[in-house]
């Protein structure tokens, strides 16, 4: 564990940081903040330009809140892809790894997290109402509801299929093989691209 | 470095919060030692052997290796998944407000057999087509009961005198019936409670489980008694019961 002290030096500062980001160790985090000092100045100002310009520039699509430049986002914007579908699916980072199988052609919405009332996360946290506008209003006949295939992810699924259904849309899900448990971000594209193509109705 | 100290254990998975890139937090409620915190590694990769096995609502069995700051699972073996329950929303959600009610009555680390029997029990209950709110309102009472939180519904809180057969009122604070009379001279804030609610409440504290669920009860009564159970809770853990909100959103 790092240490805190009152008044905390600018290397302390750094490891600190770095620890703080997902799979970075205290040993990890030590080792790329000495990486950062031998850099030299010109490399370690584009890193923190880089830092911050992402922060700047990436918004969310008011249309499907995936993570991007332009609102709306490439694939909102894109008049090839196909309107009539919508893939739920819980992080921006789901979608990329949809996105590399180039099994799908249709539209995404993300819900930013997933139903998990046991770490206090209920439906009303989720971005579940813009999606009913999006059914509603559009030309949507098929809503494919790819959470993880994980406790929290069928909950989530089930309760949107309980709101989408009465609305006499097709709600379909990935076809089984994605392995339980694991997150949608780290399955292969090989069965990625199966479960997508395999979809069966809810 | 010295290979470090391993135990086995069994028990119930509460809940999971993702850690770093791929793996998980788990909290257990284990027979022998009560809720633990574990780290299991690489869990959220497709490859891993462990996936799915450390869901929430599953009864598992598993080795841990001491760490230093937490201690990390190193197998799991499934002993009941309790699959029907998550096949099925309001079954779910039943499900993890049993967890929640387990995670959030008990502390790390302090072995409770009764608890675990509780949950185990309650989850084996759960089943598809109808289980009745009755079942929720028998596990808060049995919960309460077990961590020394149950309600004294015999005799006044105030004067301890028995109960005469009788409208009388409900104080969070001082966890119990407070007699008419005292509680009209009472300023402190009670609920109104009717003879049928001090009668269930009797019944979910002191009879079997089937004995409760063969009761015949109306309606009006029982949400009177869950009411009255829910509010005494937030008051007991002061803390919002989640589970409860969702259990509430999806049987509308
Ligand atoms: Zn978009
Ligand atoms: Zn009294």
């Amino acid at each position: 564990m790092i240490r805190r002290h009152q008044d905390v030096g600018p290397v302390a500062k750094l490891v600190e940081e770095f620890h703080k980001l997902p799979g970075i160790g205290p040993k990890m985090a030590q080792r790329l903040s000495y990486h950062i000092i031998r850099m030299p100045n010109s490399e370690a100002a584009s890193l923190a330009e880089a830092i911050v310009g992402v922060k700047d520039r990436i918004v969310l699509c008011s249309v499907c809140h995936n993570i991007t430049e332009s609102d709306p986002c490439n694939v909102c914007s894109d008049s090839t892809r196909d309107s009539a579908r919508i893939c739920v699916v819980e992080e921006a980072l789901d979608v990329v790894s949809l996105e590399r199988t180039g099994a799908y052609r249709g539209l995404y919405h993300v819900l930013h997290g997933v139903i998990d009332p046991m770490n206090g996360i209920g439906p009303e946290n989720l971005k579940i109402k813009s999606l009913l506008d999006r059914i509603k209003n559009g030309t949507v006949t098929e809503v494919i509801l790819a959470t993880n295939p994980n406790l929290e992810g069928e909950a989530t699924s089930m309760y949107l299929q309980r709101l989408i259904s009465p609305l006499g849309i097709l709600v379909t899900r990935p076809a089984r093989g994605l392995p339980v448990g694991g997150d949608l971000e780290y399955a292969d594209e090989v069965t990625l691209s199966r479960a997508i193509e395999g979809r069966q109705e809810f | 470095m010295a290979r470090p100290r391993t135990y086995k254990s069994e028990g119930i998975i509460l809940k999971g919060i993702p850690l770093g890139e791929a793996d998980r937090i788990v909290t257990i409620y284990t027979l022998g030692s009560g809720k633990l915190r574990l780290v299991a590694k690489g869990v959220r990769r497709s490859r891993s052997r462990m996936s799915g096995y450390l869901e929430p609502l599953t009864y598992v069995s598993i080795s841990v290796a001491e760490g230093r700051n937490i201690d990390t699972i190193t197998e799991v073996e499934i002993i009941q998944s309790f699959r029907e329950i998550r096949e099925d929303l309001l079954l779910v959600s039943k499900g993890l407000y049993f967890a929640e009610i387990v995670d959030k009555f008990t502390v790390d680390r302090s072995p409770g057999s009764a608890e675990f029997k509780l949950l185990f029990d309650g989850l084996g209950r759960l089943k598809a087509s109808y289980t009745t709110d009755l079942a929720l309102r028998y596990f808060e009472m049995q919960m309460l009961k077990i961590t020394g939180f149950g309600p004294e519904i015999y005799q006044c809180v105030e004067c301890h005198t028995e109960l005469e057969v009788d409208s009388h009122g409900f104080s969070n604070l001082k966890g119990g019936i407070l007699g008419s009379e005292c509680r009209s001279k009472s300023s402190e804030p009670s609920a109104a409670i009717s003879v049928g609610a001090i009668k269930l409440l009797r019944y979910l504290q002191n009879e079997s489980y089937d004995r409760v669920m063969g009761l015949n009860i109306p309606e009006v009564l029982l949400v009177d008694v869950e009411k009255l159970l829910g509010s005494y809770i937030r008051y007991v853990l002061d803390k919002k019961i989640k589970s409860k909100e969702f259990i509430g959103l999806i049987s509308s």
